[in-house]
């Protein structure tokens, strides 16, 4: 019993796998840009000195980060209407040229919440290693909290934690497979559907491997190039 | 008043997270009746269901349990096929070590679904091509094999970091001793980083323990798909899905606040 491959099948459906690569893309980026400012602001309350702010960053963290995200998906996709108690919602999937736009923010929604708290953490982690010293001497320049906290230790912070931040970007691309159990109709989504067309699961599987290889090694060095000309030569640290 | 309530908890750990599971639980509690007020626990969790839920049907393992199952025969199989990659990769003998490096790069770029998918599917195809026999696998089989080859990658890069903190020193005290290469790498360097890494390893257990509710997908009933088995039937996702986030999170928060206390008793440890 042998396989006989049939290749030419990529090329026949190749609109559903750009179809599929698109929407990757969408969720992905998207995800990743509210991630980042949604971690950001989380790590922000987490590092407050007043113990009830930081103590809803904590549990913000630990809450999200302790669900699975396939839970967290199903448990919005399946209990709220995101378009219809966000009505605007619709006007930028309409933008972005998203069809179903329910799956579609549901997916988004989960993606965020949950990469979030790992992108906090990794923030946090990079406030904690700033020497006590440059807050010291922000407030002797004069600064204001917000200031210092912008100006000074936020940047430096963000450089020092740009490794784990990188991988949990790429966490989320990965992640964002799992948008196909609520039906985005994403990469992943796409196989299955070669493969209930055709019964070529083998060769979509192979090429959606390979985009989601090309995908994780043009982000980190996507980063890393972003690491190497914007952040360390105007921070002038290393 | 802030300093005095911090170094209350940070005095008792435990109170300190009773109350957050409290609090937690509280607070979704005011979620559900400022979004969701028309939520009847009573007639979605009834006792069968979260019997079916936790331990699955009668004379069959499902479940929450059959998470743990798999979650701990995943991660016994990838410590071992885990260490033997890491083992690998810090040869310097560059025929072995390249497939190492080629392996953990490659599973590590992959979503697990698309790895389940490839177990699932490509396995069939792959061992009727090499051994000419049909060869298939159940999905609770091919569910753990590929949380085993998945989490190995990362088992694998942890093992490394165990490996490479350990001072060079070390080996060098164990040639001056007249120890042979193996003998100074089993009986000296992997009982020390093994020791280093038992923290990570946990968090990665807690991981492992969340990503075996993508099982769901080629249809093993445990903890998840139990779930929404039920769901699918009586159709009170709000109710049901609560009930699923929060028994993993009750479970997974556990495990990560033991793995930070094993992580700062490690800590002692090395610093003493």
């Amino acid at each position: 019993m042998t396989y006989d491959f049939n290749w030419a099948v990529l090329i026949e459906y190749k609109e559903l796998l750009t179809d599929g690569f698109i929407m990757t893309l969408k969720l992905s980026v998207i995800g990743i840009f509210l991630a980042f400012i949604m971690g950001t602001l989380i790590s922000l309350m987490r590092v407050s000195k007043n113990f009830f702010i930081s103590l809803i960053g904590v549990y913000y963290t630990e809450f999200f980060r302790n669900i699975p995200l396939i839970v967290q998906m199903f448990f919005i996709y399946f209990t709220f209407n995101l378009t219809d108690i966000f009505p605007f919602l619709e006007k930028f999937a309409s933008f972005t040229g998203v069809e179903s736009s329910n799956e579609f923010f549901s997916a988004l929604l989960a993606l965020v919440t949950y990469t979030s708290t790992y992108i906090a953490e990794a923030i946090r982690g990079g406030i904690h290693s700033i020497p006590k010293g440059q807050e010291e001497a922000a407030k002797s320049l004069g600064m204001s909290y917000i200031q210092t906290h912008f100006l000074i230790i936020f940047p430096q912070a963000v450089k020092i934690a740009w490794g784990p931040i990188t991988s949990q970007f790429i966490n989320l691309i990965k992640n964002s497979s799992l948008a196909m159990t609520i039906g985005v109709a994403e990469l992943t989504f796409q196989t299955q559907e070669i493969d209930s067309l055709t019964f070529r699961g083998f060769e979509a599987a192979t090429a959606v491997t390979l985009i989601y290889l090309f995908l994780t090694l043009a982000t980190s060095s996507f980063m890393g190039v972003i690491e190497r000309f914007a952040l360390i030569k105007t921070g002038g640290m290393k | 008043m802030n300093e005095a309530i911090k170094l209350y908890f940070e005095k008792n750990k435990i109170l300190f997270f009773i109350l957050n599971l409290v609090m937690i639980i509280a607070l979704l509690k005011l979620f559900q009746m400022l979004a969701y007020p028309k939520a009847d626990f009573k007639e979605a969790l009834t006792l069968n269901n979260i019997k079916f839920m936790l331990v699955g049907m009668d004379g069959e393992l499902g479940g929450l349990a059959l998470t743990f199952v798999i979650a701990i025969i995943s991660i016994i199989g990838s410590f071992i096929f885990g260490s033997i990659l890491a083992i690998a990769r810090f040869s310097k003998n560059r025929f072995i070590n390249t497939p190492a490096i080629l392996y953990i790069e490659l599973f590590r770029a992959l979503p697990l679904i698309m790895v389940i998918f490839w177990v699932y599917f490509a396995v069939p195809i792959v061992g009727g091509a090499l051994f000419h026999t049909k060869i298939s696998a159940s999905a609770l089989t091919s569910a753990l094999i590929s949380f085993t080859l998945f989490e190995s990658a990362y088992i694998a890069e942890i093992v490394r970091a165990g490996l490479k903190s350990i001072p060079q020193g070390q080996f060098e005290a164990a040639k001056t001793l007249g120890m042979s290469g193996y003998q100074t790498f089993f009986l000296i360097i992997l009982p020390q980083a093994y020791r280093r890494m038992i923290p990570a390893i946990v968090s990665q257990f807690v991981s492992l323990f969340k990503d075996t509710s993508l099982a769901y997908v080629i249809g093993v009933i445990e903890f998840f798909r139990a779930a929404t088995i039920i769901n699918n039937r009586i159709y009170q996702s709000f109710e049901i899905f609560s009930f699923v986030a929060i028994v993993y999170f009750i479970c997974s928060f556990s495990l990560s606040k033991i793995a930070a206390m094993m992580e700062r008793k490690v800590q002692k440890q090395l610093h003493t």
